[in-house]
């Protein structure tokens, strides 16, 4: 079985399209990359048999490895396919809340059950999250989302993740001095997220920021009802956005929709600089009126204001290749080292070259049409490409740290807008701070 | 001239044999010795109970009483399925015995060796509370000393899960509600009647060919 094998399905496709785009930013993957490309049927037999062997390590642990699998799955070359399989399954494993637990955890807390401050309470959990799980409240005429967390699971999540960082890094081969910060970044960031009390602050920063977008509609939170591990928020009415999708909106809904995402996000990221770091289907809710409800705001990323003006330098001038200030911006992001041999600065500069005038399509040009597979394709195809180059793979790990989530949230933003298959407005962003 | 005081009735002995334990740090080896600091004498204490393990097992037994009176007060509980109501007796039977657990720890760590302790907890509450369990595994046991195995098997839960809340280090013992969860999880599937069955049925199998199938000879 050949690891170079095209994806037949598009959406699969879509799938790597999150880790290829990675690539052009921070060069940290590469090495998970290089591990992918000894394709001999026997070593993805042996990768089976060590996911297989890790999951029944992991499934005897409590969520913190859901939300790393969470992480890993942004796709399959970033830990090979059989390991992120693992990690799949590790997902269904865990046994929803019961209702005793759920009680008590309220009156921990509160001091009261649910049904003395709600005139209704869902007995049963009526979506799943992924260290946690959401009920349905209602009081008078306004129903809540209750999201509660499993025990135990902000504790075991950091044995956890010590855990996995030396398996992943040892299984694929990587220098543990040149991945610490990367790992250090989704460390940090995940303990975050088991920390509700932190994402109800998230959510204020995003909203206070965001307010006033039109067609834009967030949850509101209910501080009272909230502690670090339950969030009481009002219920979003409409459908998560892959229910919407499969109802067959038209054209010019699907457009709105996608525009809504496209500004929504270049807002966040050029004037609030920090964004909502998840965009996932089942974080969005097109409400009946076909307008964008936002949900979860577990994983934001703040934008460093260095960072921000590297990027932006390096969006005025990425298309000049060779140009003081596209090398200027490419050592402050960490994509050049000082050590680097000219060969290594002329491979990279390669790279970053066909890459950007590939991902940065959509901001060079009025509008884009995301429903373009042969883009889409196309950036897959470079990325296949690039993994087996050899100089290439021999580089080391590199890319500023802030690459990751920042990579994962315009990924994740254009595998949205590819699904909503949105003809958009690209372009009046791009220079916005300019 | 000392005052005797009024005859202590079972509650107030629980009481004072967990004041005897947190404060000597070890457990009253003869009653005299125990009434002495409580101020009562060996005939006050043979009124209440027969001997000192009868008060201890009480000691421990009080907690399951009092989390049982709880929930049969509590007007949600006859709506819980089996597995909630479980579920909820060992979370309200924690929280009881949470209060006390300095004196726990003390009384495990002196108690660590008596194996017999299980069965008279479990003989102490035949009969008496429980009688909605219904989770029944490993009924032998339970019937060879004479208990109910459905409540055996629930207390023996309910043990494990103190056992296990003794020694949770976890921020706010949010381990043992994991625990709890996953142990009555794990438990009710495996009492499931048709896995149980076909485990069996598969066991015999095994064991009808054990002699062909997996020998060498
Ligand atoms: N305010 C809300 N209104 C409607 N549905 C919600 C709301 N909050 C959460 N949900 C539902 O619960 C699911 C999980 O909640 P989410 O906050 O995304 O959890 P997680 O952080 O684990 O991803 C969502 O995908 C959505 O279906
Ligand atoms: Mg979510």
């Amino acid at each position: 079985m050949g690891q170079d094998k095209i994806a037949v399905s598009k959406y699969q496709r879509a799938g790597k399209l999150v880790n290829t785009g990675a690539k052009v930013g921070a060069n940290y993957m590469k090495h998970y990359a290089k591990k992918l490309t000894g394709s001999k049927a026997t070593k993805q037999d042996l990768e089976e048999e060590n996911a297989k062997d890790d999951y029944s390590a992991f499934s005897e642990l409590k969520g913190g490895p859901l939300k790393v699998a969470q992480m890993l799955s942004m796709g399959d070359q970033v830990l090979p396919k059989a390991y992120v399989d693992q990690f799949a399954l590790a997902q269904n494993q865990v046994t929803p809340l019961s209702l005793p637990l759920v009680r008590k955890t309220f009156r921990k807390y509160f001091e009261k059950d649910p049904l003395q401050l709600f005139d209704e309470f869902s007995t049963e959990a009526v979506n799943a999250a992924s260290i946690g799980q959401v009920h349905k409240g209602r009081k008078g005429k306004q129903e809540f989302a209750i999201k509660i967390q499993y025990p135990g699971v902000a504790d075991s999540l950091q044995s956890d993740l010590r855990l996995i960082a030396p398996i992943a890094t040892r299984f694929l081969g990587l220098k543990k001095k040149e991945v610490a910060p990367y790992f250090e970044e989704v460390e940090r960031k995940l303990m975050e997220e088991t920390d509700y009390r932190k994402e109800l602050q998230n959510a204020n920063e995003i909203i206070s920021g965001c307010g006033n977008l039109e067609g834009i509609h967030f949850p509101e939170f209910d501080p009272q009802l909230s502690t670090d591990r339950i969030i009481t928020m009002t219920w979003l009415k409409g459908l998560s956005l892959n229910d919407w999708l499969a109802t067959d909106p038209s054209q010019e809904d699907r457009n709105r929709i996608g525009q809504l995402l496209w500004d929504f996000y270049q807002h966040q990221f050029h004037l609030l600089r920090v964004i909502h770091a998840d965009p996932h289907p089942g974080n969005f809710i097109i409400t009946p009126e076909n307008e964008l409800g936002v949900i979860d705001f577990g994983c934001i990323k703040h934008i460093p204001s260095d960072f921000y003006a590297s990027y932006e330098k390096l969006m005025r001038s990425g298309q000049e290749q060779d140009s003081p200030e596209l090398i200027d911006a490419l050592f402050a992001l960490e994509l050049l080292h000082d050590g680097d041999s000219e060969k290594d600065q002329a491979t990279i500069m390669g790279v970053f070259g066909s890459m950007f005038q590939l991902v940065g399509q959509p901001f060079y040009s009025e509008t884009f049409d995301f429903s373009n597979d042969s883009f889409f394709e196309k950036i897959y195809s470079t990325g296949m490409a690039l993994s087996k180059d050899s100089s290439y793979r021999n580089l080391s790990a590199r890319g500023s740290r802030h690459f990751i989530y920042f990579n994962r949230t315009y990924f994740g933003l254009y595998q949205l807008l590819h699904q909503l298959k949105a003809n958009i407005h690209t372009g009046q962003w791009t220079f916005i701070a300019a | 001239m000392a005052k005797k005081k009024k005859a202590f009735d079972k509650l107030q002995w629980i009481a004072a044999y967990k004041s005897f334990v947190l404060e000597k740090g070890e457990l009253p080896a003869t009653v005299r010795e125990l009434a002495e600091m409580a101020g009562q004498t060996f005939p006050d204490f043979k009124k209440q109970f027969t001997d000192l393990r009868q008060l201890e097992t009480a000691v421990i037994a009080l907690y399951f009483k009092e989390a049982n009176d709880l929930l049969m007060a509590d007007e949600k509980f006859e709506e819980y399925s089996n597995k909630e109501k479980q579920l909820a007796f060992l979370y309200v039977m924690i929280e009881k015995a949470g209060a006390d657990e300095v004196f726990l720890q003390e009384f495990q760590r002196l108690k660590k060796t008596d194996r017999g302790f299980a069965v008279r907890l479990m003989r102490f509450l035949n009969r008496q509370e429980l009688s909605w369990a219904e989770l029944s595994w490993g009924a032998s046991t339970a019937e060879r000393v004479g208990v109910n195995p459905k409540q055996a098997a629930l207390i023996q839960h309910a043990l494990s899960t103190l056992m296990f809340f003794l020694k949770d280090y976890s921020e706010e013992k949010q381990d043992t509600d994991a625990y709890i969860e996953k142990t009555t999880d794990v438990l009710y599937r495996l009492t499931d009647t048709s896995t149980v069955r076909s485990m069996v049925d598969l066991g015999k199998f095994l064991f009808s060919r054990r002699k062909t199938t997996f020998s060498w000879e």
